[in-house]
C-alpha cells in the first residue's frame, strides 16, 4: 500500500520482505540505466521485457507506483512510443528518490 | 516438507516467491528459465511448480506442454504466475492442464493459499492413486496396478526388444488352510506370505500383486529366462523357510506356494500380455501336478515349441 505525503510517498512493505527490498529497489536503478541505454539505441523489446517485469513484480513487494509504471512502459514499447517511455522513466526517477519505506 | 518449483526469468520475482514460500515452511527450488526448470522437475520431482509465462527462449506454456508430456513431471500440478493479463492467456494456461492461473502482481497471502489447496489437492490425488493401486488385505499391489504395469512394462519390452518375464504363483492347498485353521488364519497366512515375497524381491523394478484369492503374481521386467529361475527359486525356498505351520498340509509341515514361470522377448514367440499370463498359468498347473512346492517354467523367446 503507497501513500502520498507532501513530496513524500510512504509504501507499506511487509516486514518480512525487508531484507529483500534494497536488493529490489537497487535493481531498479539498474532498470533506469538499461532502459536509457536501450532508448538510445531504439531497442523496444528490451524496454518491453524490462517493463513487463516491473509490471509482475513492483506490487507484490508493497510497490504499486512501479506495477503501474512498467506497464505504461511495457505498452508505450509495445507501441513505439519512445516520448512515452522517457515520460514513465522520469516518473520511475523520481519515485525512486521520494519513496520512503515503512516496513508493518 | 513439500517442494515447491519456481520457474521465472526475473531474479526479483524469484527473490519475492521463495521469501513468501520458505516462510510459509515450504523448500524452494528457483530456476531462471524454462530449460533449467525442466531439468530441475525432472531431477528433483517437486510437489508443485510456479511457472512464469514470459521467459525469453522457452516460454512458460512450452514448459508445460513439455512437462505434461513426460511420464516423470506430468503429474506434477502447475501454477502459472504470470503478468498477462488477458482472459485468453488465462484460458490458454489452464487449457494447458495448468491447476491454477495467478496475475502478476500478485498479493503474497494470495498465493499462499491457492499453493497450499494445490498441495492438498495434490496430497489427497497421490493417497487415492495408492489406495486405488494397493490390496487391501495384504497392502501390496492389486490386480488392477498389476494389469497396468503388465501391459506398460510389455510395451517397453517390446519396444526395446529385452525379455520380460512374468511368476505366477500360488499358496498350495490353501483351501485346506482354511478348512483348518479358520478364515481369519488363512487372512494371516497370506499377509506373511506377501510380505515373505515382498522382502524376497530386491529389485525396484520387480512388481509383486495380488492376483486373486491365494495367487500371486511377479513381473520381472529386463530378466530373462537364468533370471527369472533364480528368482522363483529364491521364492519357492523362501516361503518353505518362513516355516508357517500347517501340520495338515500334503506336502509339508509348513505352508508352501508353487509358481509357474514364462520368459518372452514381446513379439518373438508371444504376441500379447495374455498369451505370457497363460503360459506363467499353465507352468503353474504343471508344477502343481508334479507335487506342489516347486516352480515350472517355459522359455518362449527361443523358440515356439520349447
Amino acid at each position: 500500500m503507497e501513500e502520498q505525503q507532501s513530496g513524500k510517498i510512504i509504501a507499506h512493505v511487509d516486514n518480512d520482505l525487508a531484507d529483500l527490498i534494497p536488493g529490489y529497489l537497487a535493481n531498479r536503478e539498474k532498470d533506469i540505466a538499461a532502459i536509457s541505454e536501450a532508448l538510445k539505441k531504439k531497442d523496444m523489446d528490451s524496454v518491453r521485457i524490462l517493463g513487463h517485469s516491473m509490471k509482475g513484480s513492483g506490487g507484490g513487494y508493497g510497490f504499486e507506483t512501479i506495477t503501474d509504471i512498467g506497464m505504461l512502459m511495457e505498452k508505450a514499447a509495445k507501441e513505439g512510443r519512445a516520448e512515452d517511455i522517457r515520460l514513465q522513466l522520469k516518473r520511475l526517477e523520481d519515485y525512486l528518490r521520494q519513496v520512503e519505506i515503512v516496513y508493518d | 516438507m513439500s517442494v515447491i518449483l519456481c520457474i521465472d526469468d526475473d531474479r526479483d520475482m524469484l527473490n519475492l516467491l521463495e521469501k513468501i514460500l520458505a516462510g510459509a515452511g515450504y523448500k524452494v527450488i528457483t530456476a531462471g528459465d524454462g530449460r533449467q526448470g525442466l531439468i530441475e522437475a525432472s531431477n528433483r520431482k517437486p510437489d508443485l511448480i510456479l511457472l512464469d509465462v514470459t521467459m525469453p527462449g522457452m516460454d512458460g506454456y512450452e514448459v508445460c506442454r513439455k512437462m505434461k508430456e513426460e511420464e516423470t513431471t506430468k503429474d506434477i500440478p502447475i501454477i502459472f504466475i504470470t503478468a498477462k493479463q488477458q482472459d485468453a492467456d488465462e484460458d490458454k494456461g489452464l487449457q494447458m492442464g495448468a491447476a491454477d492461473y495467478v496475475r502478476k502482481p500478485f498479493y503474497p497471502p494470495i498465493v499462499k493459499s491457492r499453493v497450499r489447496t494445490q498441495l492438498e489437492l495434490k496430497s489427497k490425488t497421490d493417497m487415492l492413486e495408492r489406495l486405488a493401486a494397493i490390496d487391501g488385505l495384504t497392502n501390496i499391489y492389486n490386480r488392477r496396478k498389476f494389469d497396468e504395469t503388465l501391459e506398460l512394462e510389455w510395451k517397453r519390452a517390446l519396444r526395446n526388444k529385452i525379455p520380460l518375464s512374468l511368476i505366477m504363483s500360488d499358496v498350495d492347498h490353501f483351501k485346506g488352510y482354511n478348512d483348518n485353521y479358520g478364515h481369519a488364519a488363512g487372512d494371516d497366512c497370506l499377509r506373511m506370505v506377501s510380505q515373505g515375497l515382498k522382502d524376497m524381491l530386491q529389485r525396484p523394478a520387480d512388481l509383486l500383486a495380488r492376483y486373486g484369492g491365494e495367487e500371486f503374481a511377479v513381473i520381472l521386467p529386463e530378466t530373462d529366462y537364468n533370471g527369472a529361475i533364480y528368482i522363483a527359486t529364491t521364492l519357492v525356498t523362501g516361503i518353505g523357510n518362513l516355516n508357517i505351520s500347517y501340520a495338515h498340509s500334503p506336502v509339508a509341515g509348513h505352508v508352501t506356494i508353487s509358481i509357474g514361470v514364462a520368459t518372452s522377448i514381446p513379439g518373438k514367440n508371444c504376441e500379447t500380455p495374455l498369451q505370457l499370463i497363460e503360459t506363467a498359468d499353465s507352468m503353474l498347473y504343471v508344477a502343481k501336478h508334479n507335487g506342489r512346492n516347486q516352480f515350472c517354467a517355459k522359455d518362449l523367446s527361443v523358440a515356439a515349441n520349447s
